[in-house]
């Protein structure tokens, strides 16, 4: 008996790192929480990694659900890729890719697989997985919390959810600190004034992230329109994906632009 | 702060299999809301899936049975955290 997402991460890198466990695997596999039906991975943006990856899928009868082609010339441009098979269990199975996750640094990632980590499963650390994160939903800034607990104290100052840690650690490792929630700790006023702090980044976090996926929402509708109207989600694999990137050739921007704090480049 | 349930944090106190026995269980159970999932939350597609036939997920996934032999047993009404993170 074995989580079916650290099998895939094993099975997508047996002959090499080509992928890492992200967003709620991770969280499984470091023990934050047991909340994820799906599994998520950053995969290296080479054209290998992806045929590495569409390979095992099919052999597993995998479908393609609404999203991009597993292709470089989309994944670069923050596009993401989402499949679904079931298991000889028959339960459902969903995998979703990213080659460039919102908000992590391009040079984080390169050197995910210049130097993949040397531990059981190639999953993302509690750091990336921290900006992986800093979602629209609300659920995911009480994991935040419980990852930062997992970093240097210097840095879960920056990036803890949690009010009671930032008034701890803020007269030890905050006093050169930027962050609003650390200033209102040292400037004394007291508990409400850090909470309020960090009740406005979060908000801001959380409206920035969904700016951006209404972006690439309305970049999507005629490709996604055009792929339903011709079955692709229903065809196997091996059909669909040269289709898909026949229409995305035609209907799929390969980048929608990015406002500051976005991307990958900062 | 505690942010999450004694459950969750309890999490960190296991070995690798017993971690690996409680996904399990969780997730033959969590396939019971299958049909009640919001749309998909990562990635760039989010809600891009209402329109689409389902494939896998259109099949009964759980045998009954082995909901019954599980430690935990559903009531009528009662939901699983069902959300990925």
């Amino acid at each position: 008996m074995e989580n079916i997402y650290f099998a895939l991460t094993e099975a997508f890198n047996r002959d090499g790192p080509i992928v890492v466990l992200a967003s709620g695997q991770a969280v499984v596999y470091h023990r934050i929480a047991m909340m994820s039906k799906d599994g998520d991975w950053i995969v290296q943006q080479t054209a290998p990694a992806c045929a590495r990856v569409m390979a095992e899928l099919a052999v597993r009868g995998a479908r393609y659900r609404p999203g991009a082609p597993l292709d470089i010339r989309w994944l670069s441009g923050g596009w993401s890729s989402h499949f679904e098979f079931a298991d000889d269990r028959r339960r459902r199975i969903r995998c979703d890719f990213v080659s460039r996750p919102p908000r992590v640094p391009m040079a984080l990632i390169d050197e995910m697989f210049r130097h993949p980590a040397r531990e059981p499963l190639a999953a993302v650390d509690p750091h990336t997985l921290i900006l992986l994160k800093q979602t629209q939903r609300a659920k995911d800034y009480a994991v935040i919390a419980e990852l930062a607990r997992r970093l240097p104290p210097e840095q879960e100052i920056e990036l803890t959810t949690d009010p009671d840690r930032v008034l701890a650690l803020a007269p030890e490792v905050g006093t050169s600190s930027a962050r609003p929630a650390v200033r209102a700790a040292l400037a004394g006023g007291g508990r409400v004034a850090v909470v309020t702090a960090l009740a406005v980044e979060t908000d801001g976090l959380q409206q920035r992230d969904r700016r951006r996926v209404a972006r690439y929402q309305r970049a999507a509708e005629p490709y996604l329109a055009e792929c339903r109207r011709l079955g692709l989600f229903e065809a196997p694999l091996g059909d669909a994906h040269p289709r898909l990137c026949d229409v995305a050739a035609q209907q799929l921007p390969p980048g929608v632009g990015e406002e500051v704090g976005d991307g990958h480049a900062e | 702060m505690d942010m999450l349930s004694e459950d969750d944090l309890n999490l960190g106190e296991m070995t690798d299999e017993e971690l690996a026995r409680a996904w399990d269980l969780w997730f033959d159970l969590a396939q019971t809301t299958n049909e009640s999932d919001p749309p998909y939350t990562h990635g760039v597609f989010v809600g891009a899936e209402a329109d689409t036939v389902a494939s896998a997920s259109s099949r009964p996934l759980v045998d009954q049975r082995q909901l019954d032999g599980a430690q935990y047993r559903l009531r009528s009404g009662d939901t699983l955290g069902s959300e990925k993170p």
